[in-house]
């Protein structure tokens, strides 16, 4: 019996087993759709500094250090803070950029801010976006979905897959040992296989024995699926370089701070598991972003590394042939304050920002939504997109999700259906 | 109980009234576990923690195992009923440890831990995460559903452990001090009816013996495999130095008439080579005459055969003879060996699954099957050792109580030395060459690959 033989047969149970979700298949390297990535800065970047920038307003208490001598500064359409390497971001990608400003994330706290940005609703349950897609475009696909941490609700709708280790996702992709030079191959193929048959066969005599749970039921369906596409990813595993030509975590002393990222190898990993078929959409993470204390020289740093994360993706989907297809969106629990607290740090505030970038498109090089000088989020018309401060609404998560659904064509999607945004403005972010 | 309870659900959730029909009914539970641990549970004390985690193992949320209907509601409200649940990367490690004594990538506490959390100390510090586990920053929730990846460490832990958990159980601990396979014969095959191994002290043809064996065989199609056990290499001479001569093979009924006779110089195998008068054997092969059996009934093999060494190897060999091995092999359905193999794998279906099983039993059939499968895939095609290369060194207390002193600690307050600590690779080698780890029938790589398949089960990997 074949792998995929085994998977369509489970595909078909599953109906009736479990509903909600859908099985993976194997690979699907013939998936030629677009591709998604959510890079979540967790912890509240600070927007007025980066995509919402904001000078000192006289009377008031000083909302960013870098004003005090410097501008405002501009790249297409779209302007930006003279801080970290916000220049050479915004001048490289504004013209694939679209910023909307002055989202409402309702909330100070990291827990409610995250599950409301990545999902759309600030009560858990609801699935992040990264979810949706890969449950919609790509259901038969192993590892549809890839996070590297963060927020991951899937909803039930399908599973993710944590990314951690090149070593030993080729150890996964051949379990059998045959690529390790000390161990193993610990079986030949022909038993390796034979065992694989037995398993399924006897999983899915347990399955099929009545009486089962909705929990068990659904264990089994799961575990079906896992065991018999577990080495589906061996051509992703074959496609990750060895770990010296893989790109290195980077560390940083600023001052009595130590700051680490590794959002590069994760951006090189996501575009690899979608360029071997084995993913379409991905959350990136870079935690660090929670600045109470000495807020600019943190925020320096982080937006900075964030910027270059995201421009090496960019550039890494471009030598993999699949930066025409690649979606991001980049955002984070909410702002920060609009004003420095006696640490000079700055703390929580409810208005971020989003950032979606996407080659060619007639709807990047603009900014859209508003908040005032003092980072105020002002109600903004969905339909013209202008401030209406009479009959407007304040850009909420939700707005944007549904946007997005709309968008990337899943808002009638099972899973869309099943996690409605009843009773909410669409707005024509995307014309 | 592995799962949080059921919240509230939100108008225009799908699952609406079978979240709301079991938010209310594990409220009401809550509620009655609360008042009896206030009041105590029966005639026990108030506050009696003891008390409440006996009753909630006790309660239907935790026991239940089946349903009877397929109402959807229903079905919905008891998504998070029972106590199946996927083992947590921690749990599986502890359970492999407890079950097979075998600890994959387990660190003593004196070896650098290159800041892993101590508590980790096994393979969880390296594939945990993958096998859904949290590192407590920006993962901070384990999986609970199993994906392609943890298939995978699934089945690398699986071939990992099974390794070396065999070799030892069959060639560093002697029966009765195994941890799975006491008691199993390792030359047992699913054909295996009946043999023995014998010192062939005559040395020329002319004192050429009669070595036999006698037992029951089924009517039909039956094997009698003649083997050397213990062959003789000489790295001076670059080859062989103890020859095996195989006259004849006679099988007899048990009234003693020649049922069937086979000379060894006729008979074309890659092993035997014909040496006139006897068939030369100097390779730890497995020699397969085919025989027919007229009738069930008691038979003997006989092998007429002596043994020659050259000088060297008669030095070396000291008072070592050579040995010849006699197997009857008959139907893999119905010979001694597959009772054998059934009745150790309903012990393993116990031990480790915790399933009960009969040997008649479906489940054991089918795993027997497996054995079949997997035996018949490599005894004839492959060597007569052990050849597995098992991760055995990754576990660093895989010698304990076998080897005094494998392993090195640093003292007290002393540093770790990697010229002085950890394995001694030195003792080690000495102690390998002690080891006789042959396997000639292909029997315990196979029980290998059926532990990699039991460690892989669904019920194994699961509450």
């Amino acid at each position: 019996m074949r792998r995929r033989d085994v998977l369509r047969g489970l595909l078909a149970a599953a109906g009736s087993a479990v509903a909600g979700f859908r099985l993976p298949l194997a690979n699907a390297a013939d998936y030629l759709g677009k591709l998604f990535v959510f890079v979540q800065a967790n912890g509240g970047w600070d927007p007025t500094s980066f995509c919402d920038p904001k000078t000192n307003t006289a009377g008031e208490r000083i909302i960013n250090r870098w004003a005090e001598q410097d501008e405002i500064r501009q790249a297409g359409n779209i302007p930006y803070a003279p801080f970290a390497n916000n220049e050479a971001f915004f001048e490289k990608y504004h013209a694939r950029m679209l910023v909307i400003n002055g989202v409402d994330a309702q909330t100070n706290s990291h827990t409610v801010g995250v599950v409301h940005n990545w999902s759309g609703r600030n009560a858990e349950g609801y699935p992040t976006l990264t979810a949706l897609l890969a449950s919609q475009l790509a259901p038969e696909l192993a590892t549809a979905y890839v996070s590297f941490g963060g927020y991951s609700e899937t909803g039930g709708l399908t599973r993710y897959t944590r990314l951690d280790n090149p070593d030993l996702l080729r150890s996964i992709a051949y379990p059998r040992g045959e690529l390790n030079p000390y161990f193993g191959p610990y079986f030949t193929e022909e038993s390796w296989q034979a065992m694989a048959i037995h398993r399924e066969a006897r999983a899915k005599r347990l399955a099929e024995s009545g009486g089962l749970l909705s929990g068990e039921a659904r264990n089994l369906t799961y575990y079906r699926s896992a065991l018999a596409s577990s080495e589906s990813l061996k051509a992703f595993s074959d496609a990750i370089p060895p770990e010296d030509q893989l790109e290195q975590p980077v560390e940083a002393r600023r001052g009595e701070y130590i700051f680490g990222s590794d959002l590069r190898r994760q951006a090189q990993l996501a575009i690899l598991a979608f360029k071997t078929g084995a993913a379409v959409s991905a959350d990136l993470y870079l935690d660090g972003f929670d600045t109470h204390r000495d807020n600019d020289v943190a925020q320096d740093w982080m937006l900075g590394n964030l910027a270059d994360g995201v421009d090496f993706l960019w550039d890494y989907a471009e030598e993999n042939g699949v930066a025409d297809r690649l979606v991001v969106v980049m955002g984070s629990d909410f702002g920060r304050t609009n004003f420095y607290n006696s640490d000079d740090g700055k703390d929580h505030w409810p208005i971020g920002s989003y950032v979606v970038m996407e080659k060619n498109q007639p709807w990047t090089n603009r900014v859209v939504g508003e908040t005032d000088g003092l980072h105020f989020a002002k109600r903004i018309n969905p339909t013209t997109l202008e401030r209406d401060d009479a009959s407007g609404t304040i850009i909420y998560p939700k707005h944007v999700h549904k946007a997005l659904r709309r968008y990337l064509g899943i808002e009638n999607s099972a899973g869309a259906l099943r996690f409605p945004f009843s009773n909410t403005e669409d707005f024509e972010f995307f014309g | 109980m592995g799962s949080e309870t059921v919240e509230p659900p939100e108008m225009g959730d799908a699952t609406f009234d079978g979240r709301l029909l079991a938010s209310n009914a594990q409220a009401a539970e809550v509620e009655r576990l609360a008042a009896g641990f206030r009041a105590g549970f029966a005639d026990g004390d108030p506050y009696s923690l003891k008390d409440l985690l006996t009753e909630i193992v006790l309660s239907k949320w935790f026991r239940a195992s089946s349903t009877t209907d397929d109402d959807v509601v229903r079905a919905e409200a008891l998504s998070t009923a029972g106590a199946k649940r996927l083992l947590t990367p921690e749990e599986l490690a502890r359970k492999t440890l407890a079950a097979t004594g075998f600890g994959w990538q387990r660190r003593r506490p004196t070896y650098p831990s290159w800041g892993d959390p101590i508590e980790l100390q096994d393979w969880t510090a390296t594939y945990g995460l993958l096998y859904g586990g949290i590192d407590s920053g920006g993962i901070a929730e384990r999986s609970r559903d199993i994906t392609p990846i943890m298939g995978g460490v699934a089945k690398r832990h699986g071939a990992a452990v099974a390794c070396p958990v065999v070799f030892k159980d069959f060639y560093l601990v002697g029966d009765g001090a195994r941890r799975l396979f006491d008691g199993l014969d390792p030359n047992e095959s699913p054909a295996h009816e009946f043999g023995a191994v014998f010192d062939v002290e005559a040395e020329s043809h002319e004192r050429k013996q009669i070595y036999s064996i006698q037992g029951s065989l089924q009517q039909g199609q039956a094997k009698a495999i003649v083997s050397l056990t213990n062959e003789l290499w000489d790295e001076g001479k670059g080859g062989h130095v103890r020859q095996l001569y195989l006259d004849r093979l006679v099988l007899r009924d048990d009234s003693g008439a020649s049922v069937q006779t086979q000379e060894f110089e006729s008979l074309r195998h890659d092993c035997v080579w014909d040496g006139g008068e006897a068939g030369i054997v100097w390779d730890m092969c497995r020699i397969s005459v085919p025989v027919d059996v007229p009738t069930t009934g008691t038979y003997k093999i006989e092998v007429e055969a002596w043994a020659e060494h050259d000088e060297d190897a008669q030095r070396a060999a000291g008072d070592e003879f050579a040995k010849l091995e006699i197997v009857a092999e008959g139907n893999t359905k119905i010979s001694a060996g597959a009772t054998a193999i059934k009745a150790k794998l309903t012990e393993l279906y116990g031990t480790l699954l915790g399933v009960p099983a009969g040997v008649d039993d479906p489940e054991i059939e089918d795993a027997y099957d497996l054995f079949v499968t997997v035996w018949e895939s490599g005894v004839d095609s492959s060597g007569p050792s052990f050849d597995m290369r098992c991760e055995w060194d990754s576990d660093q207390y895989y010698f304990d109580g076998i080897v005094e002193d494998a392993w090195l600690d640093p003292a007290d307050g002393e540093e770790w030395d990697w010229d002085r600590h950890g394995w001694d690779r030195d003792r080690l080698e000495t102690y390998f060459e002690t080891i006789d780890s042959s396997d000639r029938h292909h029997v315990v790589r196979t029980w290998a690959a059926l532990l990699a398949y039991l460690l892989t089960d669904y019920r194994y990997l699961y509450l």
